[in-house]
């Protein structure tokens, strides 16, 4: 476990598989995202073959709870310095997103094509501001953020239902965040035209973010869609078919050639 | 059971209390009977922590791959500390 200073917050961060083939760096969703989404059921059986980052995202898991810096330019460099923290600057690396962090992960392909190989967007919720920030808006005080965490993360007791809580109230009253999810629209058509690497979308088709993984698949050149029965939390729904997909993808056909100058 | 084993308990209940590292986990009893899930209540990146401090003090003695992989943090945290500890043992060549 290694701790990286990035703009204003610390950000935890692990590397399994050190040293093995190429490198991806998988990055998990909002909230109830960290480390720990991708890490026994898709991190580590991907490790035996390849080189696999985490970390857990700003104001998520072992991270600090920075009070702004949750737009997709801001967490795009956090992931720039992650990338660069375990020396994988200049060359190009698979990147895993699922949620808030599929949007990250195309945030920064978008905007360093060169460092990317393949990227794999998990029920990408593109725009955020009218797939996330709908279920956030609501949270406005401390009892409404105890309705949140009863809603939508339920399950919890005792101890981790505090510390949740605690994480929560300082993301909701004390950071940026919401405005921050507020104002993330959809990527321009002609930029995502212009991506030119493989792209994996992988969706629940119970999802309510569907729309989003079509709409993808149109306007990226080179992307295929993959449908899981399963809803948006596909890495809990349906690890081993997730798995399978992402495992897949990476392996097929060693590194593909790159179209730089494209 | 074994030393082996033993020795593997003995180090997992070490890791957890170092990576929880609050007043309340030093006391706490902890044996193979202690489940991550309902006695600890510990938080599914607390457990990744653990784990990754394990693996750190074995290195490539330990298969991670081995060990950990498929199972979904819900079922890792659903194990007791001796059901993890087997795992291990079973991962890390007798010494």
């Amino acid at each position: 476990m290694q701790m990286i200073s990035v703009n204003g917050a610390e950000l935890s961060s692990m590397e399994l598989g050190r040293d093995k083939g190429s490198a991806v760096v998988m990055l998990h969703g909002l909230v109830s995202g960290n480390m720990a989404s991708w890490y026994s059921s898709v991190a580590t059986p991907l490790s035996g073959e390849r080189r696999v980052v985490l970390y857990d995202q700003r104001g998520h898991g072992g991270s600090s709870i920075p009070g702004s810096g949750f737009d997709l330019d801001s967490q795009a460099a956090d992931l720039q310095a992650v990338i660069a923290h375990h020396g994988l600057a200049g060359q190009p690396v698979d990147l895993v997103g699922h949620s808030m962090g599929a949007l990250v992960a195309l945030r920064f392909a978008l905007r360093h094509p060169h460092q990317l190989r393949r990227l794999v967007l998990v029920d990408a919720p593109m725009p955020a501001r009218d797939y996330v920030a709908p279920s956030l808006l609501g949270v406005t005080s401390p009892a409404a953020l105890a309705d949140y965490v009863e809603n939508h993360l339920g399950g919890l007791s005792g101890r981790r239902r505090e510390r949740l809580h605690q994480r929560l109230s300082a993301l909701f009253f004390g950071s940026t965040l919401m405005r921050d999810v507020l104002e993330m629209a959809s990527e321009p058509d002609a930029d995502l035209a212009a991506l030119r690497r493989p792209v994996l979308l992988v969706y629940g088709c119970h999802s309510p973010c569907l729309a989003a993984g079509l709409h993808l698949q149109r306007t990226l050149p080179q992307a295929q869609l993959e449908l899981l029965d399963c809803g948006h939390y596909v890495i809990e729904e349906s690890p081993s078919a997730l798995r399978i997909l992402v495992d897949r993808f990476l392996s097929a056909g060693g590194a593909p050639a790159l179209d730089i100058a494209a | 059971m074994s030393k082996h084993y033993d020795d593997i308990q003995a180090l997992v209940i070490g890791k957890i209390r170092s990576t929880i590292n609050e007043d309340w986990i030093q006391d706490f009893e902890i044996d193979g009977e202690t489940r991550f899930n309902t006695d600890l209540e510990i938080e599914s990146i607390e457990f990744v922590k653990i784990a990754d401090a394990i693996q750190a003090h074995y290195g490539t003695q330990l298969d991670i791959v081995g060990w950990l992989s498929g199972k979904s943090i819900h079922e890792l945290i659903g194990l007791s500390v001796g059901e993890l500890a087997a795992f291990i043992a079973g991962a890390v060549p007798e010494a």
